[in-house]
């Protein structure tokens, strides 16, 4: 598919789009924890990719790797230049738990957990948070993700066994060894 | 048994974490709006702003300028250094890096030997 996009095939643009959009968004959203921004991130993962689409090179990963850690590159571009902007009185970086869906049924069952869980996740280290990202929002396996965050497949099953973790404590705080 | 009941609460308790981690993490996204966005982003003819284009045309000679520059003006430096300065801050001029040449041909001010 790549290859018909390095051809200038915008179809097949669009079917890759279709294919991985949503869950670049709700990935870049979750991480930057502001919709706006996070729409626009995935608008420029996508001309990078339509620009760039003729370096993938399919021997050295899935496509679905590349695109999200182009993905992942430019989270932790727009995280940094945010933080910037924060530390300069130029922008409020505050990571809100953005709503999860608009059915309000799903949002009265177990909305505090849900709450607890939401703020967990925003409060995770920013490598957990997009390796959890990486698997929950992206489906990407343990072997993807160590791929996109550039790390072994140890070191990022610890990383999603790490967050779970604190989620976890968060959801059943009982659990925690004393 | 107790171990077998036990066991099975931990599983549920886990299916209801990994749901709530979903839920948590879940949103509704319109995809057809971002390819919109994208594929008008990419049919709109692009033209970069002239001094933009001018710089990216020139880069190459605009270093080499920048760099022949710096030199001219470092060497400009020293010489007007050497021609106008004490013997002390000549001294101090030479132990930084200026050519005992170039202080030879400084002129003898009053009060030097």
């Amino acid at each position: 598919m790549l290859r018909l996009v390095a051809l200038g095939d915008q179809a097949a643009l669009s079917e890759l789009i279709t294919r991985f959009g949503h869950g670049m968004i709700v990935l870049a959203t979750r991480y930057l924890g502001q919709q706006d921004e996070a729409e626009d991130v995935v608008q420029d993962v996508w001309l990078r990719v339509w620009k760039t689409a003729n370096r993938f090179d399919a021997q050295r990963g899935k496509a679905k790797t590349w695109i999200y850690r182009i993905t992942t590159n430019l989270c932790i571009d727009r995280l940094r230049r945010l933080r910037l902007r924060q530390m300069i009185g130029l922008a409020q970086v505050c990571i809100e738990p953005v709503d999860a869906t608009s059915n309000p049924e799903k949002q009265h069952q177990d909305s505090e957990a849900l709450k607890r869980v939401q703020a967990a996740i925003n409060k995770l280290p920013d490598r957990q948070r997009m390796a959890l990202l990486l698997t929950v929002a992206g489906g990407l396996d343990a072997e993807q993700v160590a791929s996109t965050l550039g790390t072994s497949r140890g070191g990022a099953e610890q990383l999603i066994a790490r967050a779970r973790r604190k989620l976890r404590n968060s959801v059943y705080p009982e659990d925690i060894p004393k | 048994m107790k171990g077998n009941k036990m066991a099975q609460e931990e599983d549920n308790r886990q299916a209801t974490f990994n749901r709530l981690i979903d839920a948590a993490v879940e949103m509704e996204t319109d995809e057809d709006v971002l390819v919109r966005r994208v594929l008008s982003t990419i049919n709109t003819p692009h033209r970069p702003r002239i001094w933009t284009a001018l710089l990216m045309r020139t880069r190459f000679a605009f270093a080499g300028v920048v760099i022949i520059g710096c030199l001219v003006m470092i060497t400009g430096y020293i010489l007007a250094g050497s021609l106008f300065m004490d013997p002390g801050e000549r001294v101090l001029a030479v132990s930084f890096g200026a050519p005992e040449a170039i202080m030879s041909i400084s002129t003898p001010r009053a009060g030097e030997s």
